[in-house]
Order: C-alpha cells, then structure tokens, then sequence
C-alpha cells in the first residue's frame, strides 16, 4: 500500500473506542472508501470509564455515555453493524463471515476488545455481576437501586471505582482482594496501600490477602465465602479481577494469538494490512516489551495508529504509547503516566501520601519508568514529556523544581 | 483553525496540555484555560491530537 486512494473496503471488528478512533482517523486521513464496523454488542460505540463512576452514582443516565448519534456516525460514512459477531477470519480470501454474512476486505483493524474474567469458584447466580459493557451497568445499576450488601471482587481500577460508587449511595461495601493492596500491578504495594487507605478512610471495608472461595445463596446470592473460612453476607456480588481478549474468533485465521493478537511494533498482526488496536491488541514496544494494555487513553492511540498505519503501508511507524491512565475514587484525582515495569524504587517527587496531595516517580536505574499522582494533576502532566523521554531522575528533579525527594522501594 | 473547550464537560485530565503546550494550560488549582483559540501554524496536529485524547471529549476544532 503506498496510498489511501489504493485500499477499498477497510473493515474494523469492534465496538469500543479503539474501533471508533480507528474509522476517524481513517476519514480524517482522506480514506475515503467503504468502512464497515462490525460489532457484537447491540450499543453503538459508548465510554466506559463513566459506567464505574457517574453512572453508578447516578449522576448519568447509562445511555449518556453512547459517544456519536446515529447522524454523527452517518457524517463518517460508516457502515454500522450491530449485533454482529464476526465468527471467522479468512486471510486467503480476505473474507469475514459473521452469521450468514461474509464481508470481503483489502485492509482490516482488529479491535475486537476484551471480556470481564470470572471467577471458576463463582456460578451465575442472581446478584453476581461483571462490569465491562453498557448492558453491564445498566444491570448493576438497578441491583444497586435495592440497597444490597455490595462484595467486591477485586481492588483494580473498576473494583476500586465500583467500591466508591456503591460507597457514595451509601451501601454497605466489603472489597476482597488477593494480593497485599489496591492496583498493585500499577502502582506496587507500596503506593497501593496509600489506596487502601482511602477506602477505608470513606468507611469501605477492604480484605487484601483473601481470595473468593464460592458463594451461597438459592436462586440469588446471599453470602460469598472467602477461602480463609470467611463468610460475608451479600446481596451484591461485583467481579473486577481483570479482562480476556476476544481472539476466540480467530482460531483458524493463522493469526498469532496468545492473550491477545500478537503485533510487531507497527501493530501489523502478521499481515501487512491486518492491525490490531487497543484491548485486544498484544504489540511489542521497543523498551517494554511484549504489552496490552487495557486502558482508554491505549484504545484512542492504537485506534488511530492502527488507522494511519493500515494506510501508511511501507511507510507505517512503530507505535509508542503514553501509558496515560486515570482513576476517580471518592473524589480523589489518580493519575498514571509511563509504566512501572521493571521498576526498582518509587520516588515520592512532591507533596504528601498522607495528605492525598503527591506526586510520585517510578525509576528503572536512575532513569524515568513511570509517574503517579494523586490529586496533583498540573504537575503530572509536566512530567509526561520527561518520561517518554526517559529522563534522568535528577535531571528531571531539577527541571520540575522539586528538591528533597524521598527515595524507598517501589 | 479555531479551537473551543466545552468547560462544562472539562474533567481537568490535563491530557491536552501535554500534547498541545502551546494552546492549553492548567492553572494551580487544576482548572483548564485555553491559552490560543486560534491555532497558530504547527500546532495543528496537536490540537488534532487533543481532541481525539480528550477523556471528556470537550475540545472542538473547527476550520475558519
């Protein structure tokens, strides 16, 4: 491909944000062939983060989240399909077979997202929720309205979101969690349990080091038993202990998959006009590595870097992401910058943990890996620059002018 | 190229202040200000960027 004018009929699998992204920026780019998006959910594209936070607080209505009208998406000339779960990918023939429909393509994104994990111990069972789709939330949303005892499965982004929603109306809230603290695959345990912290402090019980062993209840949920013996009353049990990509459809593609899709640098699935982008996307960057990413900021880069690639052909560029992440819990502003991979001490640069107020720096060596904040978004949007670049501590100490950092282990 | 943020959907992410310095800025109690509605030559794909990495979806572009 060495121009827009040469490919004819893209087709984007998904419904998310990455899938999204992707058909704008192909538009946006002067692709001005047929689009097709193909998506197995029956809710046009919508935003998620909003789903653990306003819309279990009820400060929005679940539908205010669906990002375009159907008129908006008309504007991109996009050929919408809903409840479309594609079932088979042919790189032969260039051909995907949904139903008894087949779609023929010259460029694909692979967008096709991920699924909430359950839990083996835990049967469906009225009360036992996931929060991943808009179907989700409206379901979780109307459990809540009863005024349920709330469990929570899992202290990640969406079990510690769901906590301080459910807290915020008021319910009796218990959080399970099997590592030591809150968001430790972030933030590590020591800037986790600054999160654990927060929950109890707005009268959220947290249980770390416990894992779920079962439930009781007949027809609906009525206690969850932990593995230690423990067993919790509940009406409400919500289930946040991570998310699957959706590869399942391409068994037979040929397509290497394996917790994900797997891409090279440019996000080319093993073809130069397959792509993959967001969730469901398992990429290498240059200095992390193998990575997925499951975070709203890495659905809007890849989508649209998957966009200009796919157009771009032998011109396509390596793809490198922010690693922007954020978090609302009562209240409090959370933010990630980087990756906390491989680090091997956490700095705190400024402010406070105990105050709620800082700003904390992840460092591989004597180099920027990641930052965090808490409540201190001015500067820790100054210091995305100087983690991409993977400044040096000092250096980067210096430019910020912040002295006296405490450093201790990560 | 005029740009416009709908401040009440701003949830002061900051995330356009880092793709585009040089039209947007958070003051110290985190509150968003738009320092160049008129998007000056170079900035474009910036701006561009901003809109698309907005978690509000506040910011507008617009051809003038």
């Amino acid at each position: 491909v060495t121009a827009a004018g040469r490919l004819e009929q893209v087709a984007i699998v998904g419904g998310g944000l990455a899938a999204l992204r992707a058909a704008e920026a192909l538009r946006r780019e002067g692709y001005d062939g047929r689009l097709a998006l193909l998506s197995d959910e029956a809710d046009p594209p919508y935003d998620r983060p909003p789903l653990s936070k306003a819309v279990l607080t009820g400060e929005r209505e679940p539908d205010s989240t669906v990002y375009r009208t159907p008129e908006q998406l008309a504007e991109l000339d996009l050929d919408v399909r809903l409840g479309t779960a594609v079932d088979e990918l042919g790189l032969a023939d260039m051909t995907l077979r949904a139903g008894g429909q087949r779609l023929k393509f010259d460029g694909l994104v692979i967008a096709s997202g991920a699924r909430a994990r359950t839990l083996p111990a835990i049967p469906p069972l009225a009360g036992v929720h996931v929060l991943r789709t808009l179907a989700d939330a409206r379901a979780l949303l109307a459990a809540l309205g009863g005024g349920p005892r709330v469990v929570v499965a899992g202290a990640g982004f969406i079990g510690s979101e769901v906590a301080a929603s459910a807290r915020a109306l008021g319910l009796d809230v218990t959080i399970v969690e099997a590592a030591e603290a809150p968001m430790t695959r972030v933030l590590g345990p020591r800037l986790g349990a600054a999160c654990a912290e927060l929950h109890r402090d707005h009268g959220t019980k947290i249980l770390c080091g416990a894992g779920v062993a079962g439930v009781d209840g007949e027809g609906a949920l009525s206690a969850v038993r932990l593995t230690d013996g423990t067993r919790l009353p509940a009406d409400v049990l919500v289930v946040g202990v991570g998310a699957a990509p959706n590869t399942e459809w391409l068994a037979g593609s040929g397509l290497p998959v394996q917790d994900g899709v797997i891409c090279d640098g440019l996000l080319r699935a093993g073809h130069p006009r397959v792509l993959a982008a967001g969730d469901v996307a398992r990429w290498t960057d240059p200095v992390a590595g193998s990575m997925r990413s499951e975070h709203w900021t890495n659905a809007v880069e890849q989508g649209r870097h998957a966009a200009r690639n796919l157009l771009a052909g032998d011109g396509a560029r390596p793809f490198r992401g922010s690693g922007f992440v954020w978090s609302d819990q009562y209240g409090q502003r959370l933010q990630f910058v980087g990756s906390s991979a491989g680090a091997t001490d956490a700095v705190i640069a400024f402010g406070s943990v105990d105050e709620r107020r800082f700003l904390a720096f992840f460092v591989r060596g004597d180099r920027l890996a990641g930052a965090f904040s808490m409540n201190a978004t001015p500067l820790l949007t100054r210091c995305r620059r100087l983690v991409d670049e993977g400044a040096e501590l000092a250096g980067a100490l210096g430019e910020l002018g912040l002295d006296g950092a405490a450093r201790v282990p990560a | 190229m005029r740009v416009d943020v709908d401040m009440d959907r701003c949830i002061g992410s900051g995330m356009c202040t880092t793709l585009a310095p040089e039209l947007f800025e958070l003051d110290d109690d985190g509150v968003l200000r738009v320092k160049a509605h008129v998007v000056p030559p170079g900035s474009e794909e910036g701006a561009e960027e901003a809109v698309a990495c907005c978690p509000a979806e506040a910011i507008a572009l617009e051809d003038v």
